[in-house]
């Protein structure tokens, strides 16, 4: 066990170097769109399901696009779609514009993965998956837009063809079908049309990879949000309707093309490099990326354990494994002769959230020195130097969100008592203060929607509140418990909302202590009553 | 949430949107507004050389009578060509051209761009196989030119020597492709309109 005042201040981390201000600036644009959106419809907390649901948009664009496309006359009958005033155009610009969308929000989820240090360790794989996914994304634009075989498209293609004429794939070289020598064969622009309907396929495949490792995936936002977000895209392609650039022709050189700066960024390097420098650039940042776990994660020897279990305190109610975010935790045949199901740990697979921890009513699981022993032990000694009075408020702080509280010992004058993530909370902590006379205990949690553990908010309210196992007690008064969402740069909402907790204790009769609560008895004596029930 | 607030979401999410639609199309200067563009594009079979030698008694025995060859020949290749490009009497391009594949045994690809500028420039393009020794096991040759197809190969071929030398005005924005016309077994000027 760990020494008891260690794990609040273990809770607060070491800022890194980069992940340290990207966090911070991240932090500060969710507050401003908490502002504007609300937490559950901030676009930015759900930046990974906004793509995926832009990802659908394209495809219902994309199956209607589809049926006007012909490859023999890709310019003429991308025209017609254009000309079609009260479909085609403002189709066409939703699935433009949707395209653009999905690769800004896919960015916003890298830079938010990244910020929140979910991208190395064992989450390393979705990492990789996701850098996978952009490319993919990126390569269907390109095919995209090489489907219109206008002056853009072209461009794309020769210059795309001179980079990959550098393979030794070709028996002609690809650049050369684009010179005018002689008609582009319609068999080019049919399989340019098969890569575009092959790559999402492809990318379903990737996403499924990508979300393997974590339960109830969030695969779309709020029905609301996916609805506005179609609403806006709708209004600025009729607003602002795609045009046909000129049609290509290999006889001349375009002065000025209209190009797509979230797919063609890369050109103008293309452009000023030659080919190889290009592909050497373009595979160096690649490898850079997909290298992102490895180079700003944590040495080996200093990621944190996984969880373990006790098997003496485990009583097999499978709570663990229902709470864990990434089906970590499974269920398996005791060897021991208890018959009770025995909780089983993948360390493969556990990221060391701690989720399992508030799940725990006898404390049986949790990683190493963070197990819901180690939080109660931290607790009581923190209420030993704190002696928190009848009309105080003890301040429990996940250090991620809260409104930054957790980086002080104290917030508005009130004790924080620090913690890696609320959701691995042990309703215990909290009862143990309420108990040992402190007028009230507010818990700090990131928004629901933003919980960098995934589900730590949503499980934490239910223990409180909605008698999920490893509830709060019954016996501790729910007036003195109160549980408030913030996210890191919301300090001020954080301040109203603590001094709104104080006001409410205020109007109470005054709290009592009970002294010497030994609430760890009670919970190591939870496995033998129910050995001898069982009995 | 106060309708203001909500107002001022939608205004700022409409405007990112906007925003987004700019960045969609970008105008991107390709080329140089009074820029022009001489392209060099063509595919031509070249003659094959193969080294060839008799075989031993040794290496005779050791096969199949019906498999038996006294002429061994290996290491084919295209024999390479020099491309030599003078445009206003300046030389801008002068080097071999080579068969395309790992052994050098494929037909020969070319595909090279020049910029131009508008206006009166003359073109002098030539293309022709290097003089090379053979020594006397080497031979040109094409192995399928040995029978009834010798006539049809050797038409198919590209000719010892290639030219072409005109003069053309190339307006502002123009490509001028030059490239080799296996009918008229002579290279030929496109586009430059």
């Amino acid at each position: 066990m760990a020494s008891p005042s260690a794990v609040s201040a273990a809770a607060r981390p070491a800022v890194h170097p980069v992940v340290g201000p990207t966090a911070r600036l991240l932090s500060r644009l969710d507050a401003a769109a908490n502002r504007l959106f609300e937490s559950r419809y901030n676009p930015l907390y759900r930046s990974g399901a906004v793509t995926v649901a832009l990802l659908a948009v394209l495809l219902a664009t994309g199956l209607y696009l589809l049926l006007f496309y012909r490859v023999g006359t890709p310019y003429e009958s991308v025209a017609r779609i254009t000309d079609q005033v009260w479909t085609g155009r403002w189709i066409r610009g939703v699935h433009r514009f949707a395209a653009d969308a999905a690769v800004a929000t896919a960015l916003v989820h890298a830079v938010r993965m990244f910020a929140q240090r979910r991208s190395w360790g064992r989450r390393a794989m979705p990492w990789v998956t996701g850098v996978g996914l952009v490319a993919l994304v990126l390569v269907c634009g390109w095919t995209g837009y090489v489907m219109v075989w206008d002056v853009f498209g072209q461009l794309l293609a020769v210059e795309g063809a001179r980079i990959l004429d550098l393979l030794p794939l070709f028996s002609e070289p690809l650049g050369r079908a684009f010179v005018g020598e002689q008609p582009i064969p319609g068999a080019f622009f049919f399989l340019n049309l098969f890569l575009h309907i092959a790559l999402p396929i492809g990318m379903g495949v990737v996403l499924m990879v990508h979300v393997s490792r974590v339960a109830r995936p969030v695969l779309f936002p709020a029905r609301r949000l996916v609805w506005f977000g179609v609403a806006l895209l709708v209004i600025v392609s009729v607003a602002l309707p795609v045009d046909m650039a000129s049609r290509a022709d290999p006889f001349r050189l375009p002065t000025f093309v209209p190009v797509d700066a979230f797919y063609a960024f890369w050109l103008p390097v293309a452009r000023t490099l030659p080919p190889a420098g290009t592909a050497a650039i373009g595979a160096a940042l690649l490898l850079a990326l997909l290298l992102v776990p490895r180079l700003t994660g944590p040495a080996p020897a200093l990621l944190r354990p996984p969880s373990r279990v006790d098997h003496r305190l485990c009583t097999g109610c499978e709570q663990c494994a229902l709470d864990c975010p990434y089906e970590a935790i499974t269920m398996v045949e005791r060897t021991d002769g208890r018959p009770t199901m025995l909780a089983r740990v993948d360390p493969a697979r556990c990221v060391s959230c701690g989720i399992c921890v508030g799940s725990c009513a006898p404390m049986g699981v949790g990683p190493a020195e963070r197990t819901g022993r180690d939080q109660l032990a931290a607790a009581r000694a923190f209420a030993r130097r704190h002696a928190p009075g009848a009309s105080d408020v003890v301040v429990i702080a996940c250090t991620r969100g809260s409104g930054g509280a957790a980086r002080d010992e104290r917030f508005d004058g009130a004790p924080v008592f620090a913690i890696d993530c609320a959701g691995s909370l042990h309703t215990s902590v909290i009862e143990m203060f309420v108990r040992d006379g402190a007028g009230g205990v507010l818990v700090f949690a990131c928004p629901v929607e933003d919980c960098w553990n995934r589900e730590g908010a949503i499980w934490l309210e239910q223990r409180l509140f909605h008698d999920r196992e490893a509830e709060l007690q019954e016996r501790v008064d729910r007036r003195r418990v109160m549980l408030a969402h913030a996210s890191f740069a919301e300090s001020g909402r954080a301040r109203a909302m603590l001094a709104r907790f104080r006001a409410s204790i205020a109007s109470l009769e005054h709290a009592r202590g009970e002294g010497d609560v030994d609430l760890l008895r009670l919970c190591d004596e939870a496995p033998r009553r129910e050995e001898e029930d069982v009995a | 949430m106060t309708w203001p607030w909500r107002f001022l979401g939608g205004g700022t999410a409409l405007t990112l949107l906007v925003g987004l639609a700019a960045l969609s199309r970008l105008p991107y200067a390709s080329a140089e507004p009074n820029g022009a563009l001489l392209r060099l594009s063509w595919r031509a079979r070249g003659e094959s050389i193969e080294r060839c030698r008799r075989a031993t008694p040794a290496e005779l025995s050791g096969v199949p009578a019906h498999m038996r060859q006294e002429v061994v020949c290996e290491d084919t290749h295209v024999a390479p060509y020099r491309l030599r490009v003078v445009l206003d009497g300046r030389t801008v391009e002068d080097g071999p051209v080579a068969g395309s594949g790992v052994s050098g045994d494929r037909p020969m690809y070319l595909l090279r761009e020049f910029d131009l500028t508008p206006g009166r420039h003359r073109f002098d393009v030539r293309f022709e196989k290097q003089s090379a020794q053979q020594s006397g096991d080497e031979r040109s040759k094409d192995r399928s030119s040995e029978g009834e197809h010798e006539e049809e190969v050797r038409r198919r071929a590209v000719p010892r020597r290639l030219s072409l030398d005109t003069t053309l005005v190339v307006p502002g924005g123009a490509v001028v492709l030059i490239t080799y016309n296996s009918e008229l077994r002579a290279l030929e000027l496109l586009g430059g309109r």
